[in-house]
């Protein structure tokens, strides 16, 4: 059963987005609607357990045997499936009095609503950030990132003129696809062409100029693989670098992430990201690394816009 | 000259005060309040005199003062508006930095010669007891005071009697009442002992209602029923102590290598730094001394250093030097306030500072009976004021202090089988949410 409910995982993996997040909630609440249907407990206590094993399973296999996630961690797979956990038992405890079936119809919903979770969260920033945007912009991002470069394409979309620079994102160099990504956008009107100021301009620097750029920069957006308690987040390595140089410089640093990457977890310094992430073995060579709150001056999610510990008071009162 | 020492001034100030709450105590009769009232006029008058005679001489100098300055024809000032003002107030001698502060002298400690005249006879032999300890302060702990309020009042519910005549349900909130009254003016309570009163209340009134039932359905006698009702209240009193307290589980954040500092020694990070040790964590400890009464820091220290730790004892102004290396503090507190501040003993403050300026995480762990409902931003407030070396005491001379919501890092929440036991760690800045949840 665990292994059919892996290859509806895999199934909805779609890999041409690799890089992104989206697919990770996508997959993970298929795979678990999935095992609703499966499942065969009887009692609550049981369909508990077996949820809890199942999410095990999912975790453990998406980085070691089929290598889905590549250099990235299983961070928003682990926060996805928390949430999901939550919700699924919140409404348990809602249904109590009613029976095993009932119940699972009930999440078989639930399951089908947690599909379009993460898009319809991505909405919501979008329509959130809309008075961020000024004309002539510059942005500096790191990497590539689902929810900022949709961002960049609502707004380019919506006529505005930005500059961006876009870091390496070593080792996987996935800065070179959201580089691509950023000039397939398409302006709005025909002419495009015939003034080329309009529209967006993007510029691939090193991951160690970063400082350097720094003073031409107006604001630093962030994507982010999970959010932890304390509203710090955890994302690819050179997001602290870059944190700290903005907060040097006194630039804006704007984190864009859904609400269902909230992990458990509080790291106090850098070396608790190995304990976080268990593949990491070599402190040395990490690939993610954490961002604590105070570097951070916004947290855009889709509860709102807040402070770091504005979200994380939110996040904690949702897993009470 | 001794610094310390009180001048005349304040001599003077502290026995005007005794006389103005001799004047208000209701116990005098009325010819020595009317004596007191007297002798207060006749000072009035005096210091009235006084007060018209300098007034006077400055005067004759400022006018001296003005007739030279009116020579010497000054060139006026851009945005100068006439004239200063004549009377311009003296100036003070000596400014006393604390005279606007709150003082805590107001709750008003009792004598150990008053408790003995007062209370003895009045209330049970084991609160009397503890009563005294604490009023000569030998339990200074906030866990360990609270656990020994716990085990008097057991003493006192299992010794307890009561006519026939009378009501259970009134008498006995009432006698307990007595007693939290009598040991908060013994010392003033914490939030932790506060909430632990409130829950022998309340589950005074649970366990009323249930054998009220049953003795109702049985038709015990009365007796029967004090004797169950006496039972199960030293069973839930037991139970807390158990839950809350003693049995609190205990997470600990030492990871192998690190290097903590913990302050003056804690019941709650005892219990953490023993069981770290136990379970094999290699660490070294810097433990900060309160100074040289803090005997039980020594003893802290004694008890873990024959385990083979790696250990440092110091002052609180030698630890920059000696802690160059730390990655971790560990606080224990007294209360942890609403809005994530920490009361805690004197000197947590400025290590917390100093650590966050060095970018060391501070971590504060508290067991949850110690959430308090209130929010406070100022120290002296709250605060105990303990004896000075000359015996006298001073505004400035605090026993707690309190350690901003921004100097910590994080809080470990201490209760087992909480329903929020995935969140054991939170950041206090979230203490809100938190407490409402206990």
């Amino acid at each position: 059963m665990e292994e059919k409910i892996l290859e509806q995982f895999y199934l909805h993996f779609d890999e041409g987005d690799i890089y992104g997040d989206n697919n990770i909630s996508y997959a993970a609440s298929k795979a678990l609607e999935e095992f609703v249907i499966m499942n065969e407990d009887k009692t609550i206590q049981g369909f508990i357990e077996s949820l809890k094993n199942i999410q095990a399973y999912i975790i453990e296999n998406s980085t070691s045997g089929h290598k889905l996630l590549k250099n990235r961690t299983n961070l928003t797979l682990r926060a996805v499936c928390n949430f999901c956990y939550h919700i699924f038992t919140k409404e348990i405890a809602k249904r109590m009095d009613q029976t095993m079936d009932e119940i699972k119809e009930a999440l078989k919903k639930k399951a089908q609503d947690l599909c379009s979770l993460a898009e319809i969260a991505k909405q919501k920033i979008i329509k959130y950030s809309k008075k961020i945007w000024r004309d002539d912009m510059v942005i500096l991002t790191h990497g590539y990132s689902s929810i900022v470069l949709k961002l960049i394409t609502s707004a380019i979309e919506n006529g505005y003129n930005l500059t961006v620079y876009v870091t390496e994102g070593r080792p996987d160099n996935t800065g070179e696809v959201m580089v691509k990504a950023c000039q397939n956008i398409k302006p709005p009107g025909e002419d495009s062409s015939v003034s080329p100021k309009l529209g967006v301009d993007v510029k691939i620097i090193l991951d160690s100029s970063v400082a350097s750029i720094m003073s031409k920069v107006d604001y630093v957006f962030l994507g982010a693989e999970a959010i932890v308690e304390n509203g710090g987040i955890i994302n690819k390595i050179g997001t602290f670098t870059m944190a700290l140089c903005a907060k040097a410089h006194k630039k804006k640093v704007y984190v864009f992430t859904e609400s269902l990457k909230f992990l458990n977890t509080f790291p106090l310094d850098q070396s608790d990201i190995s304990s976080v992430v268990p593949e990491m073995e070599d402190f040395d060579n990490l690939f993610s690394d954490y961002t604590p709150p105070e570097y951070i001056n916004t947290l855009i999610t889709d509860l709102g816009i807040s402070t770091p510990y504005g979200v994380s008071d939110e996040l904690i009162q949702f897993l009470i | 000259m001794d610094p310390n020492k009180p001048t005349e001034e304040e001599l003077k100030k502290i026995k005007e005060e005794k006389k103005n709450e001799l004047l208000n105590n209701k116990d005098l009769s009325k010819e020595e309040k009317q004596k007191l009232r007297k002798l207060k006029k006749a000072e009035d008058k005096k210091r009235k005199k006084e007060l018209a005679k300098k007034k006077a001489q400055e005067k004759k100098q400022d006018e001296k003062q003005g007739k030279k300055e009116k020579n010497k024809k000054e060139p006026k000032a851009m945005g100068d508006f006439g004239k200063p003002k004549k009377n311009t107030p003296a100036r003070r001698e000596r400014i006393d930095s604390t005279y606007d502060l709150p003082s805590g002298m107001d709750n008003v400690t009792v004598t150990i010669d008053e408790i003995m005249n007062e209370y003895y006879g009045k209330l049970h032999s084991e609160v009397i007891n503890l009563g005294l300890k604490l009023v000569s302060e030998k339990i200074d702990d906030a866990s360990l005071r609270c656990l020994a309020i716990l085990r008097a009042i057991i003493k006192f519910v299992k010794d307890y009697q009561l006519d026939e005549r009378k009501r259970i349900e009134e008498d006995f909130p009432k006698r307990i009442k007595q007693i939290a009254d009598f040991l908060k003016r013994c010392k003033p309570f914490t939030a932790g002992i506060e909430f632990a009163i409130e829950q022998i209340h309340a589950s005074f009134n649970n366990v009323f209602k249930q054998t009220e039932e049953e003795a109702r359905t049985n038709k015990y006698s009365f007796e029967k029923k004090l004797e169950l009702i006496k039972d199960s209240m030293v069973e839930e009193i037991k139970t807390f102590a158990k839950m809350r307290i003693i049995g609190a589980e205990v997470i600990s954040q030492i990871k192998p290598n690190d290097v903590v500092v913990t302050y003056g020694s804690n019941h709650t990070i005892k219990r953490v730094l023993q069981t770290s040790i136990e379970k094999g964590i290699n660490f070294s400890l810097i433990i900060v001394s309160q100074g040289k009464e803090d005997i039980e820091s020594f003893e802290l220290a004694e008890v873990l250093s024959k385990t083979g730790i790696d250990l440092v004892f110091c002052q609180l102004n030698s630890l920059p030097l000696v802690g160059r290396k730390i990655s971790k503090v560990l606080f224990g507190g007294t209360s942890m306030m609403n809005n994530g501040y920490l009361l805690s003993k004197a000197g947590t403050a400025s290590i917390a500072c100093w650590a966050k300026s060095k970018m060391v995480p501070v971590i504060v762990c508290i067991e949850s009976f110690k959430f308090s409902t209130k929010a406070v931003v100022h120290s002296l407030v709250t605060s105990e004021i303990k004896d000075g070396e000359d015996g006298v005491k001073s505004k400035l001379n605090n026993k707690y202090d309190i350690t901003p919501s921004k100097f910590i890092d994080m809080v470990v929440w201490m209760v087992p089988y909480s329903p929020l036991c995935e969140i054991g760690c939170f950041p206090a800045v979230s203490m809100s949410i938190i407490s409402g949840h206990t």
